[in-house]
């Protein structure tokens, strides 16, 4: 019980319901959701059913890395320190999510897999960040000051996602807003909505069982390195 | 390659509109293979964070398990 809370069965259980969620959702989108016009991808349109909760969960991730990082700078903690780190692995891992899903719905709906469009660009800019800071704490030593560096930078990370939520409406561009919509890129019909939920949903659960996964290997490997540096001759 | 300017009129306007970019090739890839390669990826990326998180959770609980091994071993010395 490395992180003191977490009762076993609890996880088994957030797990079994989110592997239910995920299938049930799978079923529900290929098999009831009807699919969108044309301009909207046609049925390519139904990866936004993953592609938005997945950019929502980057959101939820990078938040973690926010708050876990303030807190370390505030007064740091291995614990802490493991939130923080766990945020920005989590973050990078749906930002790839985001990364491969967008474009493919792009090659549909716009005729090319990449434009610099002002949400595309400043949400890579936004995953770059959080990948060049898993890249750091991998490779840039375990001392406070590096731990003090990439909680800085982690902040960074996260104060750039408001841009990345409102340069559609800041700046237009051809990215569709998705919830709020009454164009194209609407969801006309209550299947679409109640899949999107649902996928809200299901997302929600793995961002927060990856978190926990995260800090928790975050947090051992933290007191593994303390425990090897009270007993260096063990090593090996 | 380039993209349409924004369109003007409000943000309101301008932000809930699929607006296509000018230039592109007219014959785009199907449906059906963009969807199922990106669920294939999607899934592959999310498998792959798994895989990596539990080996390296593996790794450190061999390791701890190597040093509760030498420290009796230690205050026997």
């Amino acid at each position: 019980m490395v992180l003191g809370m977490r009762p076993r069965g609890l996880i088994v259980g957030v797990w079994a319901v989110t592997a239910l969620t995920f299938f049930a959702l799978i079923l529900f989108v290929f098999l009831k959701v009807p699919e969108a016009q044309p301009q909207a991808g046609g049925l390519a349109q139904k990866i936004f059913y993953f592609h938005v909760p997945a950019a929502y969960a980057l959101y939820l991730c990078g938040g973690v890395c926010f708050v876990g990082s303030a807190l370390y700078l505030a007064n740091p903690t291995d614990l802490r320190d493991a939130w923080a780190k766990a945020g920005a692995e989590c973050a990078s891992a749906f930002g790839g999510m985001v990364m491969v899903s967008g474009p493919l719905w792009a090659k549909k709906a716009w005729g090319v897999y990449w434009t610099w469009d002002p949400r595309l660009t400043s949400l890579l800019l936004s995953i770059l960040i959080y990948v060049a800071l898993v890249v750091l704490r991998r490779f840039a030593g375990t001392g406070d000051a590096e731990r003090r560096f990439a909680a800085a930078f982690g902040i960074l990370g996260t104060a750039v996602l408001p841009i990345v939520h409102y340069s559609v409406q800041l700046w237009g561009g051809n990215h569709p807003k998705v919830l709020k919509a009454n164009g194209g890129g609407g969801l006309q019909d209550p299947a679409m909505v109640q899949a999107l939920l649902a996928g809200f949903f299901a997302m929600t659960l793995l961002a927060a069982l990856l978190l926990t996964l995260r800090a928790q290997l975050a947090h051992s490997q933290a007191r593994l390195l303390r425990a090897e540096e009270l007993t260096p001759d063990t090593n090996g | 390659m380039k993209q349409d300017k924004p369109t003007a009129g409000t943000v309101e306007d301008r932000s809930q509109e699929f607006r296509p970019v000018t230039g592109a090739a007219t014959e785009t890839s199907s449906a059906e293979a963009l969807l199922i390669t990106a669920y294939v990826l999607m899934w592959a990326i999310l498998m792959g964070f798994l895989f990596l998180t539990f080996r390296r959770q593996a790794a450190v609980n061999k390791r701890l398990g190597e040093l509760e091994r030498a420290l009796p071993k230690q205050s026997d010395a």
